[in-house]
């Protein structure tokens, strides 16, 4: 007990500064309230806590738990070291869901999120369109953030139009959120694809294109998904459930244009 | 993982030499090499959809760790059909034997039974390393059936057709057949089918 009261003491100093920690030291009733704060830290935990007495809830500030990290807004540092560590915007964008949708509602540095999107849209559907043949590496990346540009401006005067208070930065992410999710399914998919074209007649009724076709029909479908989920499980874009009608329309819309932008590219005979 | 990768190769072997032994030595022999091959290029060509599914789904496994998972499945459906390559192995060997095209003897029967084999022991692989994911890296019982799922889905798609384009794994030896290539890639199949995928449409729909 008395060595648990002494880790109380100590946490309480980093949390509270000196001038609180010196108070602690002085006094009985402060030390209760460094127990309090162990307590609150182990309620969280959901774990029971030997020998602490419950205390009023009148102790304040909590200090920040792992958890709260989670939900945090990605740092414009953060957005950066992801050029030298691609692997990064792997978790950017599907990985670190919490922390993408607060980076979006967040109104810090958007533009670098909206280029780390972008990036992420262009360069992970490279290797699936090189794949494809090489006169036709950017095509992916053409039909995936071709037809979110194209559709972009009605999602942005739409959502003006129905009152949904989302600056163009915000609206924009939201929609590359579609685009850099496909893309990573597709460089996931790459290798996959590769197989069967070398592996599969070209002449044959049922060739590797056409299986390429449901690859990227799969990895834009769980792109929407992706954006469906960043939208509704999460609390901070809850200003945009109201106008989920007008999210799923636009995304309708998407798929729609997506597949004529296969067929005007040709991927769609 | 270089111990599950050499236990993965020498167990799918044995499983592969008894499948074989059905039809001939040749066959045989050759699995030995097939069908270890044929589990490692699967593994290999998913690798990286593997990872991007765990990541999409909310799991924060390493690529390094999320690959040794997929390596120990394999491994677990190995060491179970190896397992089962006594029995494979007898029932190759004193299955009654096909006399023309028409009279498969117990080969369906046969092909069957290994097929059966590969499902519950895959099913069985699933669901301990669902457990061990449970158990070491803390997911929910539904996110690590998902992803397994997943996992396996993926799996099925790229391991068809390297099964497909590396096939004849096992056969039926007929007498005055002539020798097949090591692999018959895309080479029709009876009913004209060029790779794996025409082969389950056809099995759905078949040819007229």
């Amino acid at each position: 007990m008395a060595n648990w009261r002494m880790a109380g003491t100590t946490r309480c100093d980093r949390w509270f500064g000196q001038r609180g920690a010196a108070c602690l030291r002085s006094s009985q009733r402060l030390l209760d309230l460094a127990l309090q704060s162990e307590y609150t830290l182990h309620a969280k935990a959901k774990t029971p806590m030997p020998d602490a007495a419950p205390i009023p809830p009148a102790l304040t500030p909590v200090p920040p738990v792992a958890g709260d990290a989670a939900t945090q807004p990605f740092a414009t540092h953060e957005l950066q070291r992801s050029w030298r560590q691609p692997q990064r915007f792997l978790e950017i964008v599907l990985a670190e869901r919490a922390r993408l949708v607060a980076s979006i509602g967040s109104p810090v540095d958007r533009l670098a999120l909206v280029i780390v999107l972008l990036a992420c849209s262009i360069v992970f559907a490279l290797p699936f369109g090189a794949v494809l043949g090489l006169r036709r590496t950017g095509d992916v990346a053409m039909l995936f953030l071709g037809s979110v540009l194209i559709c972009f401006p009605s999602l942005q005067v739409f959502s003006s139009y129905l009152g949904m208070k989302l600056s163009i930065a915000q609206n924009l992410a939201t929609a590359l959120v579609v685009p850099a999710a496909s893309a990573l399914f597709c460089f996931g998919f790459f290798p996959i694809h590769w197989f069967l074209e070398a592996t599969m007649a070209k002449d044959s009724t049922l060739a590797a294109a056409d299986i390429a076709i449901g690859l990227l029909s799969i990895s834009l479908l769980l792109g929407l998904a992706h954006l469906n989920r960043c939208l509704f499980d999460g609390g901070a874009l809850r200003s945009l459930r109201s106008s989920r009608l007008l999210l799923l329309g636009w995304q309708a819309l998407l798929l729609f244009i997506t597949w004529r932008m296969a067929g005007v590219l040709g991927i769609v005979r | 993982m270089k111990r599950s990768l050499v236990v993965l190769i020498l167990a799918s072997a044995v499983y592969g030499f008894s499948i074989g032994a059905g039809h001939s030595w040749l066959y045989a022999t050759r699995n030995l090499l097939k069908f270890p091959l044929l589990l490692l290029c699967t593994a290999l060509v998913c690798s990286l959809a593997y990872f991007v599914l765990a990541r999409f789904l909310g799991t924060m496994l390493s690529f390094s760790r999320v690959q040794r998972l997929v390596l120990e499945v394999f491994r677990d459906v190995a060491v179970l059909l190896a397992s089962l390559s006594p029995a494979t192995l007898f029932l190759a060997l004193t299955m009654r034997p096909a006399t023309s095209n028409e009279d498969l003897g117990e080969y369906p029967f046969v092909q069957g039974i290994n097929v059966a084999l590969i499902a519950v022991c895959g099913c069985l692989a699933v669901r301990r390393q669902a457990a061990s994911l449970l158990v070491e890296h803390r997911l929910g019982r539904g996110l690590a059936n998902v992803l397994l799922g997943g996992w396996m889905a993926l799996s099925l798609f790229a391991g068809g057709q390297a099964a497909w384009y590396m096939r004849p794994f096992f056969g039926i030896a007929l007498p005055g057949a002539t020798t097949p290539p090591f692999f018959l890639g895309t080479s029709p199949d009876f009913r004209g089918a060029r790779s794996f995928y025409e082969a389950v449409y056809n099995l759905v729909v078949p040819p007229r």
